[in-house]
């Protein structure tokens, strides 16, 4: 029980301040004088004690842990593969890894971001870094999330260990199936995990069904890890996520197939001198379809009794494939000093189609109507990163870092340019452009328990394809066609954050605000012009560059221990966000806290949540966004471990929305409520 | 520290690898496969005077192809002046249709370029007669135009203006027809169009007066597409604008036509399907 809550304090510290790391004893001996700063949240996700603060359900996906992270939150279009948004930039403006892996979604509505092809069993941890400072694997604006797989332990007493878990939520009828296996000897070390979910449509707080909210999925992921000697390893991983009949209903169209595949290969040496790289591939099969709907769905004024007049279905399938590698050398270059240094190298290659069929009873069906939503396009990025860490004193120190990228898009089918000819343009076959980053990080430490940590930086970021190359994508949101634009300009965008960490053995604070300037803001611009497509769209938007836009976020986070079996976790994230016309910037969530008192004696422990969010009045009409209202809902869970002769069984029981509240969030499109109340029921054995 | 450096060069050097080489399409330029329709070998002329075409000939603006050869000599002529006259034989009664006469030289495959534009499908029914000046000799040779076919959808279309003066209907004729693009594709496409004028059976003169407007539409999904180019009249009454299409599948063009003498404009449309 001591070691367990050492373990839990060891771990919190490591995620509140990661500066005082513990870094292991060769490191340490070698490096005395360095200490890693970055300020990152980084969620081990090994240690349940501390994910116990960042999930409702203990077999939940990693949305519902992600929306508990440091200035996350989530984009809602359905019940699953949430769009994470951190201090108010989503999309193309944060760079999602995978233990630095480029991977980019084929949807192009956004309705398959990468999180959704991972799974909190596939993890380690979650590393996320705020503002431009997360250019380790890219030049971005908005910030990093990166997401470490989980390894095999090595050398590990038992040569083979296993658990299986399987979940029920009551609300959507959800059967989740969870395992994780490995087995090691002498140096090789093997490691399988996965997931099945099936859930159905699940029920709000006024106890009505919303259809078209079901999902199922499969997910596997295997690691098989050599080691010759104690400091270097080689590792291969593959992944498999495969998910079917997933309903968006706050969309038009739901996706009957979303299936990615990794592969990486991975050499790491940890000596004085740390090596890393990787060599990666993986693709991504998006298929969007109207089959189940209405075609009328979305349309106000659907004709009464008539369940579809229209008789026409659309297909919208996409693929992007990413083959790619890094290296990176580490090394301390004086007694003060640490050097990072990181090459990179990826080619994307996206394509997604548009094919209509319309049939009108008693007449023979029209021929096809295709077009190249993203026309086929390679995306080739190469990119180096520096890092360099001093230390000025014995409570001062400075990290800088910078990026450079060249960024090379080819246009690989005459598609994009007939298209485009639309539009009066006439698109070279390839455009290129150098982007960069750079980046100061200071931190001053007051006291052994008190720090300041002072972040200033620069950094541009390329358009995504969509907003380059996008030829009418149907936006739900604001109901307007989208059309990219071949000759946007880069986002650029300055960022300021000042945090304040406090660390005592019973309290640890962590404050954290942070400014983006943003020039060239992407947004889409409505152009009169031209005419919409789609019947139920308001017209038409090009994707175009704002003059500027100013963000602000601030995160709170306290941890608090007043007894050894009982902490209290608070967690508190806003964002403001206004565009140069003085106008609210869309889809900014309100102050948003979660408070959580987790109890633990013994083998049992019960957890209370009471999750608020204001009411989200400032908001931008032609964006097509509309009021939310405050809420409060409150969770409750409790665990039991029964260990036994060399198995231990894991009885959860948990109530989430426990007084059944009807509520949404602002970032929930269409303002679909979400799930009522729920009961869930988790059994796990561990070998 | 050698090692990682050796390390790190290969996996840069690995990296070129996937930097993916691109294949540059070719831009094959055709050869032109030139099919015989008919010929004419007559005793008693001095020429060979072969009729082809491209394709089958269909209602509509028809490339034709003639090659005239002396036939004493073998020699190919390569100056002379052709004028087409197309005829229906319809029994009862006979018309012709609009054609556009070749330059007096032929182009660098060795054949005069004309244009007849068919007004109707027939088998064993149309026939082109020929008149050709060469080497101070004037023939006329008669083709046999074996078959016309009717496309679907329509290359021709007819527009009508009909004026009662003093208690006489009077009914004009203005057969309409696409000249480009022969195949149409999503993005900007270039339409040409011809206009003529049916001033009796057998006069078809073109028309240069006239002002379209053009709205394409996909009619089942209701909507059109951005930055359309109106035709105007080039020349020889062929009027070049630009079309653009934002999908495949079934388009309809709108015209508006308006002419100087028409009290109202009179509207028709071309069905595009690809």
């Amino acid at each position: 029980m001591k070691k367990h809550i050492i373990v839990l304090l060891l771990v919190s510290l490591h995620f509140f301040c990661r500066a005082q790391q513990p870094e292991s004893a060769e490191v340490l001996r070698d490096t005395v004088n360095l200490k890693e700063i970055t300020v990152s949240g980084n969620l081990p996700l090994d240690d349940k004690d501390v994910v116990n603060f960042y999930r409702t359900n203990q077999f939940s996906t990693l949305d519902n842990i992600n929306s508990r992270l440091d200035g996350m939150s989530l984009i809602k279009r359905g019940a699953y593969a949430l769009e994470p948004q951190l201090n108010g930039f989503s999309g193309g403006q944060l760079n999602v890894t995978i233990d630095g892996m480029k991977m980019f979604g084929a949807c192009t509505d956004k309705m398959d971001p990468v999180t959704s092809y991972i799974e909190p069993t596939n993890l380690k941890n979650i590393t996320i870094n705020q503002g431009t400072n997360g250019c380790q694997n890219g030049c971005n604006i908005g910030g990093s999330v990166d997401m470490t797989l989980a390894e095999p332990k090595v050398k590990n007493i038992r040569p083979f260990y296993s658990s299986l878990g399987f979940g029920y939520e009551s609300v959507s009828r959800s059967r989740n199936v969870l395992f994780s296996s490995g087995y090691n000897k002498e140096k090789w070390a093997w490691g399988i995990d996965g997931v099945y979910r099936k859930n159905e449509n699940y029920r709000d707080g006024n106890n009505q069904t919303i259809p078209f909210s079901q999902f199922e999925k499969t997910n596997i992921h295997s690691v098989l890890k050599y080691s010759p000697n104690e400091i270097s390893s080689f590792k291969a991983d593959i992944l498999y996520d495969v998910a079917r009949n997933v309903g968006y209903p706050a969309l038009p169209m739901d996706v009957s197939l979303a299936r990615a595949t990794l592969i990486a290969l991975e050499y790491q040496r940890n000596g004085k001198i740390q090596l890393k790289g990787k060599v990666y591939f993986n693709t991504i099969h998006h298929v969007m379809d109207d089959s189940q709907r209405d075609s009328l769905y979305l349309l106000k004024n659907k004709p009464e009794n008539k369940s579809d007049s229209v008789f026409m279905r659309m297909d919208m399938p996409g693929r992007s494939t990413t083959l790619g590698t890094y290296f990176q050398v580490t090394m301390p270059w004086s007694d003060r000093n640490k050097l990072m240094v990181k090459a990179d190298n990826y080619t994307n290659n996206s394509i997604a189609e548009m094919t209509m069929h319309m049939r009108y009873a008693g007449f023979t069906p029209e021929s096809p109507m295709y077009m190249q939503t993203w026309p086929e396009m390679l995306r080739n990025v190469s990119g180096i990163f520096a890092q360099n860490t001093t230390v000025i004193s014995e409570n001062m120190s400075l990290m800088v870092n910078g990026r450079i990228d060249y960024n090379m898009d080819v246009l690989k089918s005459k598609y994009g340019q007939e298209q485009f000819s639309v539009f009066n343009y006439s698109l070279d076959k390839t455009q290129s452009k150098l982007i960069k980053s750079l980046n100061m990080m200071f931190e001053y430490r007051f006291f052994e328990s008190t720090s300041m940590i002072a972040t200033a930086g620069y950094s541009e970021r390329m358009p995504t394809i969509g907003e380059r190359m996008g030829f009418y994508l149907y936006s739900a949101y604001d109901g307007y066609d989208y059309i990219g634009n071949p000759y946007i300009k880069t986002e650029k965008s300055n960022f300021f954050s000042l945090a304040f960490q406090f660390s005592k053995p019973k309290l640890k604070v962590n404050l954290t605000q942070s400014f983006s300037f943003v020039n060239d803001y992407i947004m889409g611009i409505t152009d009169t012009q031209i005419p919409a497509m789609n019947f139920y769209a308001k017209g038409i938007r090009v994707y175009s560059n704002i003059p500027s836009a100013k963000l602000y976020s601030a995160d709170l986070q306290v941890l608090y221990n007043p007894i050894k079996s009982l902490s209290v976790f608070i967690s508190s994230k806003f964002t403001f966000g206004e565009l140069n016309s003085g106008k609210a910037l869309p889809l900014i969530p309100p102050l948003k806290t979660v408070a959580a008192v987790h109890y633990q004696k013994d083998h049992f422990s019960l957890q209370a949540e009471g999750e608020s969010s204001m009411a989200q009045n400032r908001i931008n009409n032609d964006y097509g966004e509309s009021q939310t209202p405050a809420f409060t809902v409150f969770n409750v869970k409790s665990g039991y471990s029964i260990p036994l002769a060399k198995t231990v069984v894991d009885i959860g029981l948990g109530i989430t929305n426990l007084l059944n509240k009807a509520y949404y969030e602002h970032l929930d499109w269409g303002r679909i409520n979400r799930p009522g109340r729920s009961f869930e029921l988790l059994l796990k054995l561990t070998y | 520290m050698k090692r990682a450096i050796i390390i790190f060069f290969c996996i840069i050097l690995l990296s070129t690898l996937f930097m993916s080489c691109q294949k540059d399409d070719n831009i094959n330029t055709d050869t032109t496969n030139y099919l015989k329709v008919s010929e004419v070998v007559s005793s008693g002329s001095s020429f060979n005077v072969g009729f082809y075409a491209t394709d089958s000939l269909f209602v509509g603006y028809n490339k034709v192809y003639i090659k005239i050869t002396d036939k004493t000599s073998g020699q190919a002529i390569n100056q002379a002046t052709l004028v087409l006259h197309p005829l229906m034989d319809m029994v009862t009664m006979k018309h012709a249709c609009p054609a556009e006469n070749p330059g007096s030289a032929p182009n660098a495959d060795g054949y005069y370029e004309g244009v007849i534009i068919f007004s109707m499908p027939g088998t064993n029914s149309w026939s082109v007669s020929a008149d050709v000046t060469a080497n101070g000799k004037t023939e006329t040779v008669n083709f046999a135009i074996p078959k016309v076919i009717a496309t679907d959808p329509v290359q021709k279309i007819v527009v009508m203006d009909t004026v009662i003066t003093g208690g006489v209907l009077k009914v004009t004729k203005y057969p309409i027809s696409i000249v480009k693009p022969k195949a149409w594709k999503v993005g900007m496409n270039t339409f040409e169009i011809t206009i003529n004028c049916m001033q009796s059976m057998m006069a078809f003169p073109s028309c240069s007066d006239f002002t379209v407007e053009i709205t394409p539409e996909m009619p089942s999904m209701g909507h059109g597409s951005p930055n359309n180019v109106n035709p105007v009249h080039v020349s020889n009454g062929h009027y070049v604008g630009s079309v653009n299409f934002t999908m495949t599948g079934a388009w309809r063009i709108n015209m508006l036509l308006k002419k100087s003498d028409w009290v109202k404009a009179r509207s028709s449309y071309f069905d595009i399907t690809f």
